[in-house]
């Protein structure tokens, strides 16, 4: 039988109406974007965690309260949340929180290694790993356009006005950030071809 | 004449974000120049990297909130 999607508003209405597994399923299809957005500003594990958790607790009381407004949509308005309250905790702290080391057990759950062999997969989570850490390296100003750009789905011109800067500043933040990581990338990439080919 | 396009110009396309008649200018201006491919292949190629990137969180996350949330029902109760 053919699995056809409900869309997010469908899910919310059932959720209103006391379906609890309606919110699971929009948490199931939304917390990953919602935790990278979190993660990428304030680039703590733990502090991101606990974010996404009040992310999603303000949400359900907002529409509890039948303050929400259907006429948005429900992605980039959580988003919306998380950025928020990301910004806050960073502005609160007055300084990027301490990088945690992560011991790698519990972090890769959700990626998905399903095809290929354990190379591949040893490969993707290194690559996924050291473009971890370069997005983590990334001048504020360069990450920031990156987070909204990818993960809240926001316009040049939006983000532009949202930070205050000019359309052309928020391209060229962007433009350097993906040269910056593209660079990276490919030194690393060399490193490793080095070490793995040395003869 | 060929239009010459600023590096802010091929961000907005990686992004489609570019005009349809600036697009069609710039797909013009890439079939004769070639260093303009090799920028914009290497925009792509990282914009293509972001795009399948996410953070894995805890698996214990859903979970943790899934009780929060069952929690409040219960109060409002």
């Amino acid at each position: 039988m053919k699995h056809i999607e409900q869309s997010d508003s469908l899910l919310l209405s059932q959720y209103m109406k006391g379906n609890e597994e309606a919110f699971a399923e929009l948490l199931k299809r939304h917390q990953n974007r919602v935790f990278s957005t979190v993660y990428l500003i304030v680039k703590d594990q733990y502090v991101a965690e606990d974010l996404v958790q009040e992310v999603f607790i303000k949400a359900v009381k907002t529409i509890k309260s039948g303050k929400y407004n259907e006429e948005g949509k429900f992605l980039p308005w959580v988003l919306r949340i998380a950025h928020n309250l990301a910004i806050d905790h960073f502005r609160k702290n007055k300084r990027y929180p301490m990088i945690v080391m992560e011991d790698g057990s519990n972090v890769f759950n959700t990626l998905e290694f399903s095809e290929g062999s354990i190379e591949n997969a040893q490969i993707k989570e290194d690559t996924y790993n050291q473009l971890k850490n370069l997005i983590k390296e990334l001048p504020d100003s360069q990450r920031e356009v990156l987070v909204m750009r990818h993960y809240m789905q926001m316009s040049f011109q939006d983000i532009a006005e949202a930070t205050g800067v000019s359309i052309n500043t928020a391209l060229g933040r962007m433009r350097y950030a993906l040269i910056n990581l593209r660079k990276k990338m490919k030194q690393t990439e060399n490193a490793y071809d080095k070490n793995v080919y040395r003869k | 004449m060929t239009k010459t396009f600023t590096e802010n110009e091929l961000i907005k396309h990686v992004y489609g974000e570019l005009e349809t008649r600036e697009k069609e200018m710039l797909e013009v201006a890439l079939l004769k120049d070639e260093a303009l491919r090799d920028q914009l292949f290497e925009l792509q190629l990282m914009k293509t990297e972001l795009d399948h990137f996410e953070i894995a969180h805890s698996s214990s996350l859903t979970e943790k909130i899934m009780m929060k949330v069952s929690v409040m029902k219960e109060v409002s109760i």
